[in-house]
């Protein structure tokens, strides 16, 4: 059977993230088109749980790599993998040895960290296979902005990691983009670009999960804010909400939900704040898909205070299909322009405005009801709909292939 | 309509002169007691925090508790002939003179002997008092934490048998809700907003200041944090917050806005100054305490003492004026509880020998002894560091006596024209206009400030204050 490799630098068996959550459904997207899907991450074990890991993923601990510790940056672990990865025989070994009985008609890497190690593979088997390159953000740009020291060192990484999304581009025979903007960068490298907007899955109602929600917060009534540990969501929260959450009443909840929890959570019960966020707020970092889905069903909104950042916003598209009111800025509905008009979607770029459309959010006057053609623009958003450009593209690789 | 008053902070500050906040309720309550508003029927309520309920006191009770205790008797129409049950000067006389006279009623023959009964009698009275003295002071007996072991195991049983004696209240739907005591601790603000929504309850909520949230530094740790709590808890709750100045209002307004709360209508009230009828200070029927203050000239500041109060700088204007050999320094007055993050200021005091003869600190005075010190003083000073209202600088020029005052938050709104303003941290300015205005060469300046004072200052009287709470209740009815 004609297969995919997926090179990655983070396991999705079990997705939690944006990122993840992403892969997952390409992967699935791949599994339509009719591909069977290989999948190898080079990950750090330190990282994930056990049942987060595949069957083929590889640990790549960074701990004695030398550039990395000088480096000393975190946010740039996937970079430093990627080139850990490259220059380990044995890893390289190990994916050759996965693949050996495989049809390899396809290697996709997400994001260019593992580009070195796709061509080197590339190159090493027998028929022709095509390369994928799937971006979620113009990585050399959200990464300068996690530079605090501005030295020759962080301008060289910086330019190496430029020099390869570039190589990338250009070396791929297919570019998967996730916003109208990216696409615009890419567009003077790439030999193909797609269009693949991050999705959702439709929201799962559950009467007994929210039912358990209500018993652990001791409330019937929240917002729900949902982000990964990526610093701009911090910073957004912060800014549009800051740290006194004077916007929520007595008996109702903020819940924060995701990695960016472990963020926030440090800095809102602390200092002057800590017993009026404590009694309004709850923090929930690592949880299911089914909590996720019932804390947003049980939800008055859903808040997406979201101030930088390129790509698209995974959580635009989940909060969007949940059909619960939005509070959101202008940069979390990049890419999803088209949608900003809908019922029950209030956008402001006014920190002011923004706690105000939370605070309203608890009133028993806020209802949502979307027009059935509404509803229709928003299914578009499901996975499998965002995902089709994706299909019809290996479908079509597929089928000259029997030409 | 009924209109609920809480007074939980009144009930709970029985044993103690009314000060501050407790003073604002108190005079509020003695209004809504003594005077009829429109067709409101009006009860009042206490929070049993223990059970998690409200009871009402009826106006019987509130008599009962707050004015029999108090060791000071707040003059009004109704509370005149109020009894006190704290011995004091007044009643030892009487009763002398109740002795003498029965004795003298008595047949001449009968007189001596029961001369020298009454005689023996208060011999043994007086061991009874002297025995158990000398044995705490000889065995050095520490009475307080024992007589604090005491009231704990039996004062606390008294007091929560005492808030069964009130019945619990229901309150009735569209009633109105008026707290104006020591809510932060006295009330469970989330209880009020539910009985808010089940029964469209209007309340009304005081703000005294936001000190607690603009200078956490002058305040204990875990105030500033529960205060932020509070205050966003009372935006959620009420109808009308009544604050006691502009300033404390726009702060107010500020952090609710900052916070993404919302801001209910607010309104200003003067707080009332008159402490006591001007007439009885000019008797000198004062208590020891204060005797040997008056005899001479000084300077006064009311104050609980405290770092935002900023008396140390007062005691560096002081320490500076007195090295530079400054002649004729007058006594400078504390009159206050000590506070926290003080002692160190009060070990200063008392250990600097250029002021510790000159610094005077007292505290729990009545009323009357208070009224007098205003009256007995060259003038008065306030150098606080931020505040929600000064009502000490407004007793002052009720009293028509000038003051210096720090230029700093609500405090022009109380002085108006009528005061000087120094920065609050100028130390060299202080001593130089406290220097200037205790100069017996500039006396007749001061004669003139205090003369325009007495034309043109209008006094606020606790009825108007109260008066102007009940017209604001009204409207929301």
């Amino acid at each position: 059977m004609k297969s995919v490799l997926i090179l990655s630098t983070y396991p999705f068996k079990k997705p939690y993230h944006g990122g993840q959550h992403r892969l997952y459904n390409i992967a699935l997207a791949y599994k339509r088109a009719g591909l069977s899907v290989v999948s190898v991450s080079i990950y750090d074990k330190s990282n994930y749980q056990n049942d987060e890991i595949g069957k083929h993923d590889i640990n790549c601990t960074l701990e004695g790599y030398r550039p990395y510790i000088k480096f000393a940056n975190p946010y740039f672990s996937d970079y430093f993998t990627g080139e850990c990865a490259a220059a380990s025989q044995e890893i390289i070994r190990s994916i050759i040895k996965i693949i050996s009985k495989q049809n390899i008609i396809l290697i996709h890497i997400e994001h260019p960290w593992l580009l070195k190690i796709a061509k080197f593979i590339q190159r090493s088997l027998i028929n022709k296979s095509y390369l994928v390159f799937g971006t979620q953000n113009i990585e050399w740009q959200l990464k300068a902005t996690f530079i605090s020291n501005n030295n020759r060192l962080s301008s060289q990484i910086i330019n190496s990691i430029k020099k390869l999304e570039a190589d990338a581009a250009m070396t791929a025979d297919a570019t998967l983009a996730v916003s109208d903007a990216d696409m615009t960068w890419f567009n003077r490298f790439a030999k193909k670009i797609i269009l693949v907007p991050n999705g959702t899955n439709p929201i799962k109602k559950s009467a007994e999960q929210i039912s358990s929600i209500q018993s652990e917060l001791h409330s019937e009534s929240w917002v729900v804010f949902i982000g990964s540990a990526h610093p701009p969501n911090r910073d957004g929260f912060l800014s549009f909400l800051g740290k006194t959450t004077g916007y929520i009443p007595p008996f109702s909840k903020l819940l924060i939900i995701g990695g960016v929890a472990d963020l926030l959570k440090p800095i809102l019960l602390s200092d002057l704040n800590y017993e009026l966020n404590y009694n309004r707020c709850s923090f929930f970092s690592k949880v299911c898909d089914d909590f996720i889905d019932a804390a947003i069903s049980g939800s008055k909104a859903i808040i997406l205070p979201i101030e930088t950042g390129g790509g698209s916003n995974l959580k635009t598209a989940q909060a969007l299909i949940s059909g619960k009111r939005i509070v959101a800025t202008t940069t979390s509905f990049r890419s999803y322009d088209k949608y900003m008009n809908i019922s029950g979607v209030n956008i402001t770029d006014t920190s002011y405005k923004f706690k105000q459309l939370v605070r309203e959010s608890f009133s028993s006057n806020v209802i949502t009801k979307r027009s059935g053609n509404e509803l229709l623009i928003i299914k578009k958003l499901l996975w499998i709909n965002t995902t089709s450009r994706l299909k019809s593209y290996v479908e079509s690789l597929i089928n000259s292939s029997y030409k | 309509m009924t209109l609920w008053i809480n007074v939980t902070s009144s009930y709970k500050w029985r044993n103690h002169n009314p000060v501050g906040i407790i003073r604002v309720e108190r005079e509020c309550l003695k209004f809504f007691l003594n005077n009829k508003i429109n067709n409101l029927n009006v009860r009042f309520f206490i929070y049993d925090n223990l059970n998690k309920i409200f009871r009402e006191i009826s106006n019987f009770q509130i008599k009962e508790y707050l004015y029999a205790f108090s060791p000071a008797v707040v003059k009004s129409d109704r509370i005149e002939n109020a009894v006190s049950f704290t011995t004091n000067n007044k009643l030892k006389h009487k009763v002398k003179c109740f002795f003498k006279k029965s004795i003298n009623s008595l047949p001449k023959l009968f007189q001596p002997t029961i001369l020298n009964l009454a005689l023996y009698l208060r011999k043994i009275y007086k061991l009874l008092i002297l025995v158990p003295l000398f044995y705490i002071r000889f065995f050095k007996v520490d009475l307080t934490s024992k007589l604090k072991l005491f009231t704990e195991n039996n004062f606390k049983k008294r007091n929560i048998n005492e808030l069964e004696k009130f019945k619990e209240v229901s309150f009735e739907r569209n009633s109105l809700l008026l707290t104006l005591g020591l809510d932060w601790d006295h009330l469970n603000i989330k209880k009020v907003f539910e009985l808010k929504h089940q029964l469209n309850l209007k309340t009304v909520f005081f703000c005294y200041d936001t000190i607690p949230i603009l200078f956490p530094q002058y305040c204990l740790e875990d105030v500033s944090n529960h205060f932020s709590h509070y205050f966003i808890d009372i935006a959620w709750t009420a109808d009308h917050i009544i604050c006691i100045s502009k300033c404390t209002r726009n702060d107010l307004e500020s952090f609710y806005k900052d916070s993404g709360a919302p801001v209910p209508k607010m309104s200003v009230i003067t707080l009332g100054s008159d402490i006591i009828d001007r007439k009885s200070t000019k008797s000198n029927n004062f208590s020891s305490k204060i005797s040997n203050i008056t005899n001479e000239d000084f300077i006064l500041y009311v104050s609980t003492i405290e770092k935002r109060k900023n008396h140390e700088i007062l005691y560096k204007a002081y320490s500076y004026l007195s090295r530079n050999k400054q002649k004729r320094l007058p006594k400078l007055v504390f009159v206050g509880m000590v506070g926290w993050g003080v002692n160190e200021l009060i070990r200063d005091i008392y250990n600097d020998p250029y002021v510790k003869d000159k610094i005077i600190i007292i505290n729990d005075l009545s009323d009357l002894d208070l009224a007098i010190l205003y009256n007995k003083s060259l003038f008065t000073v306030y150098p606080s560091v931020y505040e929600g209202w000064g009502l000490p600088v407004a007793e002052s020029l009720n009293n028509c006596k000038f003051a210096l005052v720090s230029d700093s938050s609500s405090l022009r709104e109380v002085g108006k024209e009528f005061v000087e303003y120094i920065k609050p941290w100028d130390v060299y300015k202080w001593a130089d206009r406290i220097s200037f205005y205790s100069n017996p060469a500039n006396k007749k300046i001061l004669q003139k400030k205090e003369s325009i004072i007495k034309k043109a200052y209008t006094r606020v009287t606790w009825y108007d204050t109260s008066l102007a709470i009940s017209k604001i209740v009204l409207k929301i009815n």
